[in-house]
């Protein structure tokens, strides 16, 4: 659970980091700079919820955990494909939302 | 005579109807050398034949493989004589003593079997199943127990979600297998094509990483399907190469044999089973190749609580899957007990041996080599055994995707086709200024028929086939068959349909009549069940019994879903939108093409 909502924030910034949907969900073009910024920052938290998901809790193996965190990093890419095709305006605060959801959801051991 | 000469028109169209951002990336000079886009152009022909060539077949391996990681759920659902079993808790010694009362009543009904192999209850399946055999080799005879009482459910003859399976992998046609070895061909075929289709398909569709995230419905046309194409494809891109590639590595000795003819001659040729007994890391001894006449001793009374508290122990209270026992090559009796395979990625799980008489402890079967590990983890992944429910929908999720993915394909190489030759028929002057339906090449109808008869045939099918399961006698002779020819026959059905529709007498019926009649079975298939079976929606709802509730849920979803999309390509709607380009371009007028040919020019390059 932890995994997806990281990688949805991760995608949310990646997408946000190109033309296109960065127009489309601020309503102006963005500087050059803050756009590698964003995706950047996506990379990074992409990187994060890989190791978080190799290090998983309890009796869980970790081949099992990447597994899963695969697996969430293309039902996120599909969600945050879904968000930024139908409600691209929201797509900032729902990536937001889901940053510090997922952060949660992992000190919960979910 | 208003014809218009083409170049002139051509420029035009495609600019009134591209976007300013799309103008300025098409203005940038292209980077690439040109043998590279030499090479790109030879990428997309071959994803474009690859694709088609058995994109029909892909399409129906990738759906039924889809439905088959509800295979348990389906077993179930199918069979609604098993309806409350109470489910047996994996930690604590009910789970011997229900093996036991198991094993008791085989031994009652059958006191001479040979072997059995016995699969315990777990949280997908509530039953004990048994295999046996009284004979040194001959077929094994299926038994489902209740779990608490030792007593045989008798349960209607149905293959269940073993068909969708067995299909999957060997295009079954019918219980008993046959043309199996056959069919399995024809799938690793199938197989390799996808796996040629998906790195072509990388390069081919070049921009899907930078357009990675972007899907444009109400773009329509062309582009609509283009975009619903790249975005199924790429996302979930690790996964299709995933399931291809292990797919393909399941049956690596099927394909190539040689390797083992070479290293495993034995005194009677070519020893395949000394070949696969290393590969799991068993002693070929152990489980010994029999002749159809052989006389075998029948087992001896066993013990299974000591032997399955002790494989508990070894296993640090890892759960037990099944447990089998046998004669081995010097007759001694054994009991093997594995490992139970959601306990890990690797598939197969380990083994314990014991002896069946003593209770003693002999031997560990596991893969230990790293190219065994290795094939053991795609294994693994390509049956997703390993998936809790969560991650196990995520997968259908793709599934379904996949499947999407290879439809819109399918679709885009008639709406691309269709869109050039109007175009043709155009400058032709032939239909410029009527609303005549100008007929298709024979070949361009042919494919058009055959999407219909399998993205559309193929839900319908399935779904006949569910409904059969509640609709079929429970005491015609050869039921599961019986449910088998209702599927073949509700897509030859389709089939048909679609070549008059297609073929013969081109018409816009096409697509909405099969789709809408599956969404119609679909969405039935929770009525059907209500009025048949008393595991309808009206008491496993209020029970809570998710398993049966949530099959009859997601047929209901399923059928919405077709019917809404059949409501969408109804005749008469106007061909606007992603849905109605489907069949749209070849009988609609010429108006509707600029959309179309704008980009016809980026799929092919960009």
């Amino acid at each position: 659970m932890s995994a997806f909502l990281l990688c949805f924030a991760a995608w949310s910034a990646i997408a946000l980091g190109m033309d296109r949907h960065h127009e489309d969900a601020t309503g102006r073009e963005g500087a050059a700079r803050s756009l590698q910024q964003l995706r950047r920052t996506g990379w990074l938290l992409l990187l994060l919820s890989l190791w978080l998901a190799a290090h998983p809790a309890g009796s869980v193996p970790a081949s099992l955990g990447v597994t899963a965190w695969a697996v969430a990093l293309s039902v996120a890419a599909v969600a945050v494909t879904a968000a930024v095709t139908w409600q691209p305006r929201r797509t900032p605060l729902l990536a937001g939302m889901a940053l510090v959801a997922g952060l949660g959801a992992w000190a919960w051991g979910w | 005579m208003t014809r218009i000469t083409a170049p002139s028109c051509q420029p035009v169209d495609r600019a009134s109807a591209s976007t300013a951002s799309e103008q300025t990336r098409k203005a940038k000079p292209p980077k690439a050398p040109s043998d590279r886009e030499g090479f790109r152009q030879a990428m997309s022909w071959l994803h474009t034949w690859a694709g088609l060539i058995l994109g029909w077949l892909l399409f129906a391996i990738f759906l039924t493989g889809t439905l088959s990681f509800f295979k348990n759920e389906f077993n179930l659902w199918m069979r609604p004589e098993m309806h409350g079993l109470q489910p047996v808790e994996a930690a604590a010694p009910q789970v011997a003593q229900t093996a036991q009362r198991a094993l008791d009543a085989l031994v009652r009904k059958v006191p001479n079997v040979t072997q059995w192999i016995m699969h315990l209850p777990d949280d997908r399946d509530p039953a004990v199943n048994i295999l046996w055999r009284d004979t040194g080799n001959g077929r094994f005879e299926t038994l489902r127990m209740h779990p608490q009482t030792g007593e045989a459910i008798d349960t209607r003859q149905t293959m269940g979600g073993d068909f969708f399976y067995r299909f999957h992998f060997e295009l079954r046609t019918a219980q008993k297998g046959r043309w199996t070895l056959q069919g399995r061909w024809v799938v690793g075929v199938a197989t390799m094509l996808m796996f040629v289709a998906l790195i072509s398909g990388v390069i081919t569709h070049r921009r899907i990483f930078k357009d990675f995230f972007t899907f444009r419905p109400t773009k329509g046309g062309q582009r609509a399907w283009l975009d619903a194409h790249n975005v199924t494809g790429v996302l979930v891109l690790p996964f299709y190469l995933m399931i291809t590639f292990s797919g393909l590595m399941i049956f690596h000795t099927l394909y190539m044999p040689a390797g083992i003819a070479t290293a495993y001659q034995g005194e009677k040729g070519v020893d395949s089973n000394a070949y696969f007994a290393d590969l799991q890391g068993e002693k070929a001894e152990s489980r010994p190749r029999r002749g159809l006449g052989d006389k075998v001793e029948p087992l001896p009374a066993i013990a299974l609580p000591p032997i399955l508290a002790e494989a508990r122990t070894r296993w640090d209270g890892g759960r037990i899957g099944s447990v089998q026992a046998r004669r081995d090559a010097k007759g001694r009796a054994v009991v093997e007990v594995t490992r139970h395979e959601g306990d890990r990625l690797q598939y197969r799980p380990p083994r314990l041996l014991f002896d069946a008489t003593t209770g003693q402890w002999l031997d560990q079967a596991d893969a230990t080599g790293p190219a065994v590990k290795t094939y053991g983890v795609l294994y693994g992944l390509h049956m997703a055994r390993f998936a809790d429910v969560g991650l196990r929908w995520a997968l259908f999720g793709f599934g379904v995707l996949g499947s999407l993915m290879i439809a819109t394909g399918m679709v885009l190489w008639s709406v691309k086709r269709s869109a050039t030759s109007q175009t043709q028929a155009s400058r032709k002057g032939a239909a410029a200024n009527t609303d005549a339906v100008t007929k298709a090449p024979f070949g361009e109808r042919l494919v058009a028929a055959i999407n219909i008869a399998t993205l559309a045939g193929l839900p319908l099918a399935c779904g006949v086939y569910i409904a059969s399961n509640r609709l079929v006698p429970l005491n015609v002779e050869g039921r599961a068959d019986v449910e088998l020819a209702w599927f073949f026959s509700a897509w030859g059905l389709a089939l048909l349909w679609a070549l008059a529709c297609a073929v013969v007498r081109p018409s816009r019926m096409g697509w909405s009549v099969p789709l809408g009649a599956a969404g119609l079975v679909w969405a039935l298939l929770p009525v059907i069940n209500a009025l048949t079976t008393h595991t309808h929606l009206g008491t496993t709802l209020p029970a809570g019994e998710w398993v049966w509730a949530s099959m009859d849920l997601a047929f209901l979803a399923t059928g919405l879903l077709l019917g809404g999309l059949s409501w969408r390509l109804r005749p008469g709607r106007a061909p606007r939108g992603k849905a109605a380009a489907t069949k749209a371009q070849r009988t609609t007028p010429v108006a509707a093409l600029p959309a179309a040919s704008d980009v016809s020019a980026s799929t092919s390059g960009a």
